[in-house]
């Protein structure tokens, strides 16, 4: 992971985007990111954070309420069509092409392009090479297993030749051989110049195959900073109590750094023997600690957005 | 084996086999004839039956054609419509049957929502997706009208029908089919899931076909005034000896049955006549009714001379919706039932009794057709369910549909 680089050359841009269902429910409150041309981001937060309904936007399948988007210079406010075009959107669920092969499936999206019948057998055949199906690909798709469906629902989206390419939770369920198959493809695109944006609940499905990740937790991506602290999982420590209030006090009383979180606050602690000496220190003054230990990146980690800081 | 560097397929670089793509600019939903017919070329190749689904029609094909050489070898030489009628009445069940189950998956169905979204994504129009979708789900009507055709064939050459008269019937099944599919798919595009859809779509067709003709029932005291009944008979009370006598034992040698007294019945009861006229447009709007006002008018009483079969079924829903559409007679509305001292007077003279039913049967037989109605309602259903669709296929969604997660 590296920080975001910024120039020319931005595939995505996007600024203070509201919309979707409203903060928690999946919704989009205030996302800004940036995704720059022959690089793979990823879009990292729990359950309900508004991965889905930012990608839906980015990628002008839904109206965004405020903010503003640019997707390969194109605005999906005032020109949906051209954003889509732009953009190769993989769901979360691949639908079934039932009967028809994986070839066909993939020459009549091209012929949906508007590509010629030539071309878009053409660009069927590489793009099947490409993803790994080129020995399925006279298969009805109805008998394809999980693995190649997810990549069939790809190559569809790579028929477009599209500039951007985004994909929902594309390692969610996938074992480490697929995920590696899946990080050679994904760094395929990006040589090539493909700008790819993918979301992950939990950072270390997708930590081998991207170049930057943004944080959103309860509609609302977080900065570099806070990105890299959510993202760090290894210095950072949960401490639960019965009694956050006299953690909190103590904490303040002390001058010690500390997040707030749902579930208690969380320490920054640079190894071992420093948590060993926090645990003590906080026992010894009268913490009621039931649970103490490392934070991981998702789920308890979520900011406290209510009382923080 | 690194799956990407072997082939630079997805590349930025520009296919050099690709047309040139022009600009698309907005937000387009209108239909395109090439973008229909690709949408629907998509779905039935998703679609395209096993080899059980094409056991199955084979064994359907079989059964149809035994059907119709039996039905030819038993029947005998006249004119008869029956079995034309019969084929209509099945490529028209089935149509409303299979069709709009077929659309009312088409759109939520599981393995549906993640193929249309990459659609979505395409130069596709929301028109495109909605007409290629319905065209697709329509077509099984035409499977079925061309399983048939042997069998209509040959019933056509006896049924006394002209070309045109079965080509107008034809049409307007597969449009009732066409828009019973369209009301499929507009609940498809409505409801979350497959089972709401399909049953939804069931129940609308069953409202268009049943609900009408309930409604017609239940509305019909809304419109009914009471009349008195005034039928006559004879006067037993006042009859001499002579009339009696003949009266009882039915002999007219002596007496005039015309001077036998008659009185009009004492209790008189009241009983309702609906003025059917005025809601005979609840039976026109039904879709089995514009298939009967859309066939051709054959006549109670002349159809031989006309060379027609005798009235069947269509000739019988015909007849029966003129009746309702006519309304009460000035004697139905007086209240005049029956007549027992001029059925007398007839009988007497060896003359039948005429009450005029036959007559008012073969007015209502030849009485104009009325399809107007009925197209409206289809047409109008039709364009409706149509734009509901187009709206909800139309990205970017304004919001998100309940209860679903929409890839």
């Amino acid at each position: 992971m590296t920080a975001t680089t910024t120039g020319a050359g931005e595939a995505v841009l996007a600024h203070g985007v509201a919309g979707g269902a409203g903060a928690g429910a999946g919704g989009v409150v205030e996302a800004t990111l940036t995704v720059p041309a022959a690089t793979v981001t990823a879009l990292i937060g729990p359950v309900g954070a508004g991965k889905t309904a930012l990608l839906r936007m980015l990628a002008g399948r839904a109206r965004a309420e405020a903010g503003d988007i640019r997707i390969a210079g194109e605005d999906p406010a005032t020109d949906p069509a051209a954003v889509r075009a732009a953009v190769g959107w993989v769901p979360e669920q691949p639908g079934s092409w039932g009967a028809a092969t994986c070839r066909r499936a993939l020459t009549l999206t091209g012929l949906a392009h508007d590509q010629r019948a030539a071309a878009a057998r053409e660009r069927a055949a590489a793009v099947l090479d490409a993803v790994g199906l080129a020995d399925v690909a006279d298969r009805p798709a109805r008998s394809l297993a999980r693995v190649h469906r997810a990549r069939l629902a790809l190559a569809v989206a790579l028929m477009g030749d599209p500039p951007v390419v985004m994909l929902d939770a594309p390692a969610a369920d996938l074992d480490p051989r697929g995920r590696d198959d899946l990080r050679r493809i994904l760094r395929g695109l990006a040589k090539a110049g493909t700008a790819v944006l993918i979301s992950a609940r939990d950072p270390d499905e997708v930590d081998e195959m991207i170049d930057d990740a943004v944080y959103i937790a309860d509609g609302s991506t977080l900065d570099e900073q806070g990105t890299l602290r959510a993202l760090d999982p290894r210095s950072r420590y949960l401490v639960e109590s019965l009694d956050d209030g006299a953690v909190r006090a103590l904490l303040d009383a002390s001058h010690v750094d500390y997040e707030p979180v749902r579930d208690g606050v969380i320490l920054r602690l640079d190894d071992a023997d420093e948590a060993a000496q926090a645990l003590a220190w906080l026992v010894r003054n009268g913490v009621p600690v039931h649970r103490f230990g490392l934070a991981g990146a998702s789920g308890r980690a979520v900011p406290d957005g209510g009382s923080g800081s | 084996m690194t799956l990407v560097d072997q082939n630079p397929a997805p590349s930025a670089a520009p296919d050099p086999a690709s047309s040139p793509r022009p600009r698309v600019k907005g937000n387009p939903w209108l239909p395109t004839p090439s973008g229909v017919w690709l949408v629907t070329g998509i779905e039935l190749r998703r679609r395209r039956p096993t080899v059980k689904g094409w056991i199955f029609y084979g064994l359907l094909l079989a059964a149809i054609l035994g059907l119709g050489i039996l039905l030819a070898v038993v029947s005998g030489d006249e004119k008869t419509s029956m079995p034309m009628e019969l084929v209509l009445v099945l490529v028209l069940g089935a149509g409303m049957l299979i069709a709009p189950s077929l659309a009312a998956t088409s759109i939520n169905g599981d393995s549906s929502e993640g193929v249309l979204a990459p659609l979505q994504m395409t130069r596709l129009t929301a028109g495109d997706l909605a007409l290629g979708k319905l065209i697709a789900s329509w077509v099984i009507a035409f499977a079925v009208l061309l399983t048939m055709t042997p069998f209509l064939v040959y019933a056509f050459t006896r049924s006394g029908w002209h070309w045109d008269e079965l080509l107008t019937v034809i049409g307007v099944i597969l449009l009732v089919v066409l828009t019973s599919t369209a009301i499929g798919l507009a609940w498809s595009s409505l409801a979350a899931r497959a089972v709401a859809s399909v049953s939804l779509a069931h129940l609308t067709t069953g409202a268009l076909l049943l609900g009408t003709l309930l409604a017609f029932v239940f509305v019909q005291p809304l419109v009914s005034e009471t009349v008195k009944d005034t039928s006559s008979y004879v006067d037993y009370e006042a009859l001499t000896e002579e009339q009696l006598y003949a009266y009882e034992n039915w002999d007219w040698s002596e007496v005039d049955p015309a001077t036998l007294p008659c009185v009009t019945s004492q209790d008189q009861w009241e009983y309702p006549v609906a003025h059917t006229e005025q809601i005979a447009w609840l039976l026109l709007a039904n879709p089995v009714v514009l298939i009967g006002e859309s066939s051709p008018i054959i006549s109670y009483d002349t159809w031989e001379e006309d060379g027609r079969a005798a009235p069947g079924l269509f000739a019988e829903i015909h007849r029966a919706v003129s009746d309702a559409r006519i309304g009460p007679s000035e004697a139905d509305l007086a209240g005049q039932q029956y007549d027992e001292c001029a059925m007398l007077v007839a009988e007497a003279n060896g003359e039948r009794y005429d009450d005029g039913w036959e007559d008012q049967q073969e007015v209502n037989s030849v009485y104009p057709r009325a399809p107007w109605i009925g197209l409206g309602v289809q047409v109008l259903l039709l364009i409706g369910s149509l734009w509901i669709v187009i709206a909800r296929l139309r990205v970017p969604y304004k919001k998100l549909r309940q209860g679903t997660r929409v890839a």
